[in-house]
């Protein structure tokens, strides 16, 4: 027996977990009912930042860490990219180009987002060579494109096929021609099809060189702007901060938070309600362990006074059933991780499972580009979730505790 | 200090039943030195459980005082009164009120734990105890399992442990057949004398009240003592 332990957690603890008995049926229903909430909590938080994790990771991977523009044309890209690599917290700046081109395929036509990379950089083509998914990367050159999924299955596009590509230039030359002149289409080849996992980038996104994107925008040796890579753990909005007060106006440094702002909020707006809505279960199973324990508050009447008479004060009753509440909180959050974590770490067998039984394939490679459940475990999410579920479960024994407290010795000891 | 552990004067409890006021015990005056023993008897409802209370200072008398050790309980707040209990009084019942989910061990030191006295000393005290009350073999048995006379050795054992200057028991024997009650009675005695102790039976039983020093009777509110 442990001398220094205070008699109501001496006690609590033999109440939940009497000796010489089987695990009390109380006792087991709150602390499940806890860990259930807990473990849900857990597997949803962690899947729902999983997904906002790879889709971060997506977007940053198309849009780069951050984007530096001078809201025109950098006529002299490679020396701004070449002094931006100085700074130890950048890994490399990439020029690149963008505009909105109409693509014309069997008379069917379709206005995509064009993107120029520069394929000078191996670490930008790599990065595309990894959402390949038909194709190669390096049939990609100066007469050919990259297609997003999304919009090579609008056209039923395959790689080798030839599409025409009309810019607004090119409108721009007939008008100041008078009609004199006639222009014709680029002709490009599709190299390859890729997806992202990121909606927006696949939806209607075209990638070409940034030599075809010169060509085509009459760029010359210039770009829009460039794309920037950080080095690891340097926060992207700080690092376009700074690289805008260093260059100075017109130029702006863009995160890719910054950029998907609106978007990100939606992500975690999204993961907040989710928790929200999920937590319910751990209020349900706080208010499963109150009426519990009122209901042993009355069996225990007796008991309660007889601490008394043996020189308790009501503060330490109330402590007694306060800290039952308490216990339980504490291990069905345990159980509650050690489950979550459980079901985190089969998650892969689980889907397979639930699409095995309803008879559906690997749908979610089909929608999100990855055919595993992305988790991703947020600490701070933890310790908000651990906190949460042991308050509520402390709250839920207070009512109990009071009444206990308030019980009047005499009348205690003569219950039935 | 005063000489009397426990003295009472002019003593009133009384109930509200409907619309009339019970008047259970009135102007009483009590007092017990230590060593000293006594009974109380009376007709059930007579109050002698109210009594018990009130000197256990769990009920509040309508009137007079109840000293401890000379020291009136209306000066001390609830948490020192709690505390005072614990180490002046102990407390026997009918009942035995043993907590089911401790050992016997265990029941017999949750008094020490309360009183915060709990140490080494006070297990070897207990085993003591309870190898004193004849339960040497029965440490480790769950209430459960033990018989009523076994039980209520149990609960003779908590309430000395945490060396109490009164023993308060309030019908100990009677829900015990006659051989176990004498026993227990025997048993109560004894200890009583060998710790110098206090002791306010509360009993039906005119044999058991007549082996004490002292015999009081209630009736109609009042405290008489016997010849």
């Amino acid at each position: 027996m442990i001398h220094g332990m205070p008699w109501y957690i001496y006690i609590a603890l033999r109440h939940l977990f009497p000796q010489g008995k089987r695990f009390p049926v109380f006792t087991f229903m709150s602390i499940t009912g806890v860990a259930l909430g807990v473990a849900v909590l857990i597997v949803v938080n962690s899947v729902f930042s999983g997904f906002g994790h790879e889709l971060r990771t997506k977007i940053a991977d198309t849009y780069g860490d951050l984007r530096v523009v001078n809201g025109s044309i950098l006529f002299d890209p490679d020396s701004l990219a070449e002094s931006l690599e100085a700074s130890e917290k950048i890994e490399r700046a990439v020029p690149y180009a963008h505009g909105v081109v109409m693509l014309l395929y069997r008379n069917q036509p379709l206005y995509p987002i064009i993107e120029g990379v520069d394929v000078r950089s191996e670490a930008e083509l790599a990065k595309y060579e990894n959402y390949l998914i038909s194709g190669s990367i390096n049939d990609l050159d100066d007469d050919s494109i990259l297609l997003s999924v999304g919009f090579a299955s609008q056209l039923n596009l395959a790689p080798g096929d030839e599409v025409d590509v009309y810019t607004p230039l090119m409108g721009l030359r007939l008008k100041n021609s008078g009609g004199d002149e006639v222009v014709l289409p680029r002709l490009l080849r599709v190299a390859g099809i890729y997806q992202t996992g990121w909606q927006r980038a696949d939806e209607n996104t075209v990638v070409c060189t940034l030599r075809l994107m010169q060509d085509l925008y009459d760029l010359g040796e210039g770009a829009h702007g460039l794309r920037v890579e950080l080095e690891e753990d340097v926060d992207a909005d700080g690092a376009a901060r700074e690289i805008t007060e260093s260059l100075g106006r017109p130029f702006y440094a863009r995160s890719w938070m910054e950029s998907q702002a609106e978007f990100l909020s939606v992500l975690q707006f999204e993961k907040r309600m989710m928790f929200f809505l999920l937590f319910i279960i751990v209020i349900v199973a706080a208010f499963s362990i109150m009426s519990s324990l009122l209901i042993f508050v009355i069996r225990k009447t007796r008991e309660i006074g007889l601490f008394t008479a043996m020189g308790a004060t009501s503060r330490q009753v109330a402590g007694c059933f306060c800290i039952q509440g308490l216990i339980v909180g504490v291990t069905g959050t345990f159980a509650g991780f050690c489950m979550g974590f459980a079901l985190l770490g089969f998650r892969t067998q689980i889907t397979k499972a639930i699409s095995w039984s309803m008879g559906v394939s690997d749908s979610m490679k089909e929608i999100y580009a990855f055919s595993y459940l992305p988790i991703h475990v947020v600490l701070s999410d933890l310790i908000i979730i651990s906190v949460l579920s042991i308050l509520v479960a402390l709250l839920a024994g207070l009512v109990p505790a009071y009444r206990a407290s308030k019980l009047e010795p005499v009348e205690a000891l003569r219950s039935e | 200090m005063s000489d009397f552990v426990i003295e009472t004067k002019g003593l009133a409890r009384s109930f509200i039943s409907g619309n009339k006021s019970i008047e259970v015990l009135q102007g009483i005056d009590f007092s017990i030195t230590s060593g000293e023993s006594c009974s109380i008897q009376g007709e059930s409802g007579s109050g002698k459980s109210t009594f018990l209370h009130l000197l256990a200072g769990l009920d509040k008398p309508d009137s007079g005082a109840i000293f401890w050790e000379g020291q009136d309980l209306k000066t001390l707040n609830n948490v020192a009164l709690a505390k005072k209990r614990g180490s002046l009084v102990g407390m026997v019942f009918q009942s035995y009120y043993l907590v089911p989910e401790l050992r016997a061990f265990e029941n017999v030191l949750l008094a020490a734990r309360i009183t915060g006295i709990m140490n080494e000393d006070t297990e070897r005290e207990a085993e003591k105890l309870l190898d004193r009350v004849g339960l040497a073999g029965r440490k480790t048995s769950l209430p459960a399992t033990l018989s009523g006379g076994e039980r209520q050795r149990v609960a003779i054992a908590r309430a000395l442990i945490s060396n109490p200057k009164a023993l308060l028991a309030d019908e100990p024997t009677g829900n015990l057949d006659e051989e176990t009650g004498d026993s227990i009675m025997d048993l109560l005695l004894d200890l009583c004398i060998e710790k110098e102790v206090a002791l306010v039976l509360v009993t039906h039983n005119p044999t058991y009240a007549s082996r004490l020093d002292r015999a009081w009777r209630l009736k109609q509110g009042r405290l008489e003592e016997q010849g």
